[in-house]
């Protein structure tokens, strides 16, 4: 250790033959210079380390005091050191030439902008178009990709592939969905969107053919677009206006009250595999499947810088956790009541005033019903026909 | 002539200051019995695997025990390793 030491330092070992060694080491150590693993060899011989820049001062102080010196193993690590650097030199230029030579190649697609087509979907489609992972890019026309990609998927309003290194981003621009366009010349009632109880009337323009304290259910009309004029004769108009009533919504949600529950044994088996560029190499002896009810959990690792640069390496973990299952409770009401409580959010537009749950056991099914009294508008523009 | 050198750590410990301010004034440091710290040496004196003598400015360190080897050496510092048995300030 101490000798691999003192050679990645570039230290040499001397022997000192001299009446006062001591008083030889006091000198060396006051002109400066460090002294290491000071070994006493006998009644006048000392022998020691000391880094190759001293050299010169060590063999100048020997001469001064007739101080026999010997050198023992003296290396020089410095040379050594630049030796195995230019040993090492071709291998570099080889990792330099690998890692140029590869970055030639597309090994990381990552795709951003894309909300309703999916990564596969859009990976099969670049495929088609000739970009894929293993790709050699130089030969590769975003502007075909682009256009052949734009055609097959009406989504996609705008689209560009940046190639930076070895990794392809892929940024897309979907196109944004059409309003509803209304015709407000055209003739329209106002209609009930829900059953309710109506609280009140605001119709800006139309008859309104309902009064507050009347029930109305859903379809019925709440305020019509033909008016009758001063002169007796029936225009017609495009009905506005907002109707509130009081509404009442039941919504049931049902789950079984047993269940086989899954429940982890403990037992996690690990397997390894690397990928270069398609091929790929297990580190694992069967790819069958080992364990009757287990999770299989896999992470990729790329070589690269997250981001920047990707290499054609891939570290691929499996985890394959073993699990059981035993009879359990098949339900979970805290989280049915909240996911009832979501959809009768989205269900309704306006006020909720109270709102209770009940649950019940119905042959064996676990019964969760939420009943909600609300205040919204229910009017709806309807175009007569 | 003695009391004069002595002074400026008489005064130190009168006026309750950390002794490491004293110009020249050397330090011991001992580690588990097994390896020793000298800062303020003045220069080796006596060196065998049972014995190392230092110069201090004032007065002189004797370390003792089996093993003891200098394991680096500079100006004004010193590290003794091996088995220290004792160590004694004249």
């Amino acid at each position: 250790m101490a000798k691999l030491r003192s050679g990645i330092h570039g230290r040499i070992r001397a022997n000192v033959l001299c009446a006062f060694p001591e008083a030889f080491l006091n000198s060396l150590a006051s002109e400066g210079t460090e002294i290491w693993r000071v070994v006493r060899e006998g009644a006048n011989t000392i022998s020691f380390d000391i880094s190759e820049s001293s050299l010169s001062q060590l063999k100048t102080l020997a001469e001064k005091y007739s101080v026999e010196l010997k050198l023992i193993n003296h290396r020089d690590g410095r040379r050594q050191l630049v030796k195995r650097r230019f040993r090492l030199l071709p291998m570099l230029l080889v990792f330099a030439f690998m890692l140029l030579f590869s970055s030639l190649f597309v090994w990381q697609i990552d795709i951003y902008g894309s909300h309703s087509l999916g990564r596969g979907e859009l990976l099969r489609s670049l495929e088609d178009s000739g970009l894929y992972v293993g790709c050699f890019w130089p030969g590769l026309k975003a502007d075909n990709i682009r256009s052949r990609l734009m055609l097959e998927n009406e989504q996609i309003a705008w689209m560009t592939v940046n190639i930076s290194g070895s990794r392809a981003v892929v940024l897309i621009n979907e196109r944004a969905e059409k309003p509803e366009i209304y015709d407000e010349s055209k003739a329209a009632d106002l209609v009930a969107s829900k059953t309710g109880l109506v609280r009140r009337v605001s119709v800006l323009q139309g008859a309104a053919v309902v009064e507050p304290g009347q029930a109305v259910t859903a379809g019925e009309t709440l305020a019509s677009g033909s008016v009758q004029s001063i002169m007796g004769t029936i225009r017609s108009v495009r009905s506005k206006g907002s109707v509130m009533a009081d509404t009442w919504y039941e919504i049931d949600a049902v789950c079984p009250e047993q269940m086989d529950i899954k429940r982890g044994t403990g037992l996690t088996r690990h397997r390894f595999a690397l990928v270069f560029g398609k091929r790929r190499i297990n580190f694992y002896i069967s790819s069958g499947k080992a364990i009757d009810e287990c999770d299989k959990i896999i992470d990729e690792y790329t070589l690269g810088l997250e981001g920047f640069f990707a290499l054609p390496v891939k570290l691929v973990h499996e985890r394959i956790i073993s699990y059981d299952t035993a009879p359990g409770q098949g339900y979970d009401s805290a989280a049915m009541s909240r996911h009832l409580s979501n959809l009768l959010e989205d269900e309704t537009k306006g006020q909720i005033i109270r709102s209770a749950f009940t649950e019940s056991s119905v042959n064996g099914l676990y019964l969760l019903t939420l009943r909600a009294h609300c205040v919204e508008n229910i009017a709806l523009t309807q175009d007569i026909k | 002539m003695k009391r004069i050198k002595e002074l400026p750590l008489e005064l130190a410990e009168k006026l309750e200051l950390p002794g490491e301010i004293i110009p020249g004034a050397g330090s011991l440091t001992v580690i588990g019995g097994r390896r020793a710290l000298v800062e303020g040496c003045r220069g080796l004196l006596e060196y065998s695997q049972e014995r190392v003598v230092l110069s201090l400015k004032r007065g002189r360190i004797i370390i003792g025990g089996a093993g003891l080897t200098i394991r680096v050496m500079n100006a004004a510092a010193l590290i003794v390793s091996g088995r220290i048995e004792n160590v004694e300030w004249e």
